[in-house]
């Protein structure tokens, strides 16, 4: 019901143009549709590139992803050191097959925020589609100059217990509501990671983060490059991507 | 007393696949107190007969009655405890238990008996006596000579004093001077105790001294002559 | 057949196997080695037994726990959400009753050092009460134990030397001058720090560097309490112990909203007929936005729906937070049970209440108990029978007017221990097959001579039958004589076992280096020094098994024997 009321209440005041009252410096929750208009998909494909620095030794690896909403992806690896390594997340449960043993292993939810493959990435970071607008409360703490780029600053604080980061800081470009960098804070205010942006594409109306830089501030001397090639979004996807025998096979 | 009372006793037993007819139809009686050898040349049929007559074996066709039972009917253990009862036995190879005493083998049916150990003792002292190794009963059998040794074989087939004691071939394997010697005391324990003795033999010797021979044949009864 | 008579049977059986002698030797021997074996290898798997079991009592689990029935239903995944609250009537209604209990809050985390990262479990303790009731506490073998109120981690020893915290106690050459290059200490400190190593034996890391290997140090082992305490202090200064814990704080929390697809693939099936009823009630479709929205319910209901969700194992009911807390390693745990040398941590429990912590407001995952009298030394006792435990604390409860919540029980410490038992029994059968192996080819040696005995005496066998002895007797003698042969070198065997045996219960063997090398994973709870124990059912029984199986393996033979005409048994040459 609430929930309803609230609808209408937007439906109305957009009606009144009380948003371009407020043209100059757009709200917090304004801002964060952009955000979330440029970045959350119904389903993605996309070739898969992480390039992980980590204590001056270099690790490549590459994998084909097919993800589908928030609770279903596929991931399998192709270069050769992890060739057939695959995941599944299916309706939130997930599944790892290692060709090494020919076994899918299910998963409790713990690694999902676990380090996927030893990058500073977790299988939760490559999956992550939900709206930010619906979980967190925004405001803006300023505005900065970030790699270049004039950015708003925003400030996210979890609406309710039990988000995976309860904090997080977003920089977002002025111009293209490009977000161009954000950092995640443990519940403690401790800041755990960090992720940049290299480089977007734009699809249609919306641009989208096809290359970005994230860091795992808990490893010391770590960074992975996150590249997306060949993405394809919100294109159906058959379920048979997202099923156990498609680990197996 | 009848002792042992056959009534056309038959034998046969395979061998290599064909059929061996040991004894084709023996009718033949000895009584208590007899001395008396049966006598045939090899595979006449007389040690199978002496088989028989000592329940180590099974017949074919016919009776046989042994010690007034009629040994037809009974079972395995049934036959074990008519020779443990009522039988003794002197074989050609003496057939001393090595590891034993001259004592313990003696004692050996007796134990199988149950009787007491202090009876025993003495009973195996007397029959000691009677083959004359007084003294001897610590010995081992091989340190003995082979006489002496059929001796305590004998000692062993009287200490029980069965009803029948069955002789197959006892002096074989003695030279005649010291099968003389085992023959009178047999002869002896014969006259002295009335013990029945049934030989199986081909020695001219133990015929001499036995007062009923029976010639066997083929399996048959050749000639029945009692002296 | 009386009794003298099988007296008799039986001195014949003797004599024989005296004429035989060196069979019977052969055959003894071989029984005797068969059997000192057996005793051997049950000796030592019984020591690791025992020696196991009481380390999981005293160093991991207690005698047994408190704990929610979801969470033990759970246990594998160690759901740290399955909490409940009030441990401390709990535990003072168990202190009543002669039980010791301490509280834990167990949950899993990455430990971050300077130079590494390791899985730890963590156990989040009431130092207090640990102390009173767990060994383990008394084998913090550099360092301290944790306190109360204090940002800080008890780490095990073999982790925090891994991960390069506390103090190195083999660290190679690099790794000391590393720690001596720091610019947080004195000239005076690196000396100090250089005067508690020594480097490892000169010929040996000649060897090590001819090869390329590394020179090692050893810290000295036999240096005044106070430096150690200078040295954990230097290490505290460089900034060596300073780590940080990554883990998820996982709440239950009934979800406001369940997306359709969730809700229909996920939890719906699971549910049973009541249940679907229960959050039928409870959430209504939103067709146009394909959610469900929670509509409301009384506390009772959202609870019970809560429970459901998390009984169907539906993700959606499990929240987690990331979290990052910053502690400082203050002890090395090397306790005689690797379970708590290896990625395990211990933190005060007190310090992980609010957003700083675990947000545990309380909570705590766990209750270990323990009978007060019982030491370290000790097994269980009859009073810690999880149905008495239980019984004493509801007798407590009902004098305050309270009952034990329903969701609670009270699980015996084995009820954790299925895949440790299931290591011992595997281990303990596969460890046996070879001890069989020998024990049959002993007895096959039995099985033989007697065929040999009783072939060689045939002729004997049939005059003895020929003078009535029966196939009951035949049987006695031989089964007797081959039953004397087991007797004999079973006895050996005992005795040669027990000899080595002695070593193996007082000193044992020492075999740490192997399992670090293991990471401490054997199965067995036991750290380093393996010992045997003594089994006196084994010893005492070994004799009389052996002298059955021997009888029975003559049994064949014996029926080849019977079986013989006995007129043909008298013709044998």
């Amino acid at each position: 019901m609430q929930k309803k009321i609230t609808v209408i209440w937007a439906l109305l005041l957009s009606l009144f143009g009380w948003g371009a009252l407020c043209a100059q410096t757009p709200r917090a929750e304004e801002l964060l549709r952009r955000v979330d208009q440029n970045e959350v998909y119904q389903t993605i494909e996309y070739e898969g590139e992480m390039i992980i620095e980590y204590q001056s030794r270099r690790y490549v690896k590459t994998f084909h992803a097919w993800v589908r909403g928030n609770s279903d992806s596929f991931m399998e690896f192709t270069n050769p050191e992890d060739r057939f390594t695959r995941y599944l997340k299916r309706s939130g449960r997930l599944f790892f097959y290692s060709p090494d043993t020919e076994e899918v292993i299910p998963i409790s939810g713990h690694l999902l925020k676990e380090s996927l493959m030893g990058s500073d990435l977790s299988l939760e970071d490559t999956v992550n589609n939900e709206s930010l607008e619906s979980r967190f409360n925004a405001a803006i703490a300023g505005e900065e100059v970030f790699n270049g780029r004039p950015a708003y600053v925003l400030d996210l604080n979890a609406k309710n217990r039990g988000e995976s980061y309860p904090r997080q800081r977003l920089w977002i470009d002025r111009e293209n509501y490009d977000l161009l960098h954000y950092e995640l804070f443990a519940l403690s205010g401790v800041k755990a990671k960090e992720w940049t942006l290299i480089r977007s594409e734009v699809f249609g109306a919306r641009r989208f983060p096809v290359e970005s830089e994230m860091r795992d501030l808990l490893r010391r001397d770590s960074r992975t490059i996150f590249i997306m090639r060949n993405v394809i979004l919100d294109q159906p996807i058959a379920d048979s991507i997202f099923t156990t025998r498609n680990l197996e096979r | 007393m009848t002792v042992v009372k056959a009534k056309d006793l038959i034998k046969d037993y395979g061998l290599n696949g064909s059929t061996v007819h040991a004894l084709r139809g023996i009718t033949l009686e000895f009584q208590s107190g007899e001395f008396a050898a049966i006598a045939g040349p090899s595979g006449s049929g007389k040690s199978t007969f002496l088989h028989l007559a000592g329940c180590l074996d099974t017949l074919t066709g016919g009776t046989l009655s042994v010690g007034g039972q009629d040994v037809a009917n009974l079972s395995k253990k049934q036959l074990a405890l008519l020779r443990r009862n009522s039988l003794g036995f002197i074989f050609q190879a003496y057939n001393l238990i090595p590891v034993l005493t001259v004592m313990e083998n003696i004692a050996f049916p007796l134990t199988l008996l149950g009787v007491g150990k202090t009876e025993i003792r003495d009973r195996v002292l007397q029959a000691l006596q009677e083959v004359g190794l007084e003294g001897m009963e610590k010995r081992r059998p091989k340190e003995m000579s082979g006489g002496q040794q059929q001796r305590v074989a004998i000692a062993r087939a009287l200490v029980k004093r069965p009803a029948l004691i069955l002789a197959d071939e006892p002096t074989a394997n003695l030279d005649s001077k010291i099968g003389r010697e085992i023959l009178e005391i047999m002869v002896k324990l014969n006259k002295n105790a009335g013990t029945t003795f049934l030989f199986s033999t081909h020695d001219p010797l133990v015929m001499d001294y036995a007062r009923r021979i029976v010639y066997i044949r083929d399996g048959q009864i050749e000639k029945d002559q009692v002296k | 057949m009386n009794f003298a008579s099988l007296f008799e049977l039986k001195r014949m059986a003797f004599r024989s196997l005296a004429r035989h002698k060196a069979k019977t030797i052969l055959t003894c021997a071989a029984i005797m080695v068969s059997v000192a074996v057996y005793i051997f290898m049950d000796s030592w798997i019984a020591g690791m037994e025992r020696e196991s079991r009481r380390n999981i009592i005293n160093y991991e689990l207690g005698a047994a726990k408190l704990q929610t029935k979801m969470y033990f239903a759970k246990k594998d995944e160690m759901p740290a959400y399955e909490t409940f609250q009030d441990w401390e009537t709990y535990r003072d209604i168990l202190d009543e009753s002669g039980y010791h209990a301490a509280p834990r809050y167990v949950f899993s985390g990455t430990l971050y050092s300077a130079t590494g990262s390791a899985p730890i479990l963590f156990n989040a303790v009431d130092p207090t009460a640990e102390k009173r009731m767990m060994a383990y506490t008394g084998y913090v073998e550099l360092g301290r134990f944790i306190r109360e109120g204090e940002f800080a981690v008890a780490l095990g020893a073999m982790t925090a030397e891994k991960l390069k915290a506390g103090i190195p106690t083999r660290p190679a050459a690099p790794e000391l001058e590393e720690i001596l290059a720091s610019e947080l200490l004195s000239a005076a400190d690196g000396d100090f720090i250089r005067s508690c190593y020594e480097a490892s034996e000169t010929k040996a890391a000649g060897e090590n560097l001819a090869e390329g290997g590394e020179l090692r140090f050893i810290l000295k082992r036999n240096l005044p309490t106070g430096d150690f305490d200078r040295l954990w202090g230097l290490m505290d200064a460089i900034g060596r112990n300073d780590v940080r814990i990554s883990t998820v704080i996982d709440l239950k929390a009934l979800p406001d909203s369940i997306r359709w697809d969730k809700w229909v693939g996920e939890l719906w099936p699971e549910l049973t007929g009541w249940e679907q009823a229960l959050l039928g009630k409870l959430y209504e479709l939103d067709e146009e936005e394909q959610l469900y929205f929670f509509t409301g319910g009384g506390e009772d209901e959202k609870a019970a729906a809560l429970e459901a969700m998390i009984r169907a194992g539906f993700s959606g009911a499990i929240r987690h937070t990331n979290q990052v807390i910053d502690v400082k390693v203050v002890g090395m745990v090397n306790s005689p049970d690797p379970a708590n040398n290896f990625n395990v941590g211990y933190l005060p429990l007190d310090i992980l209440q609010d957003e700083a912590g675990m947000m545990l407001e309380g909570q705590v995952t766990e209750l270990l108990i323990r009978d007060k009298k019982m030491g370290a030394a000790d097994m269980t006792s009859p009073l810690e029978n999880p149905k008495t435990i239980r019984a004493a604390l509801e007798r407590g409860l009902a004098r305050r007017s309270q009952t034990l919540p329903s969701e609670l029980d009270v699980f015996f410490w084995m009820d954790y221990m299925e895949d440790y038992l299931g290591y011992e029994a595997m281990e303990s059968g596969s460890s046996r097959i070879f001890s069989y192996l020998l024990f049959f080819l002993a007895f096959f040696g039995i099985s033989n001579t007697m065929l040999l005995a009783i072939l060689e005496r045939t002729k004997e066998i049939g005059m003895m039958r020929a003078l009535g002895m029966t196939t009951g007797q035949l049987y006695f003698t031989f089964m007797i004589e081959a039953g004397l042969l087991g007797i004999l070198g079973a006895a050996l065997g005992v005795l040669l076992g027990c000899l080595i045996n002695i070593p193996m219960v007082k000193y044992g063997i020492d075999f740490s280096g192997m399992l670090e090398e293991l990471g401490g994973n054997i199965g067995y709870r036991v750290a380093g020094n393996f010992r045997g124990a003594w089994k006196l059912s084994t010893i005492i029984g070994s004799i009389p098994v052996a002298a059955v199986i021997s009888s029975l393996m003559a049994f064949f033979p014996i029926r080849g024997a019977a079986k013989k005409e006995i007129t043909s048994s008298l013709r044998f040459e």
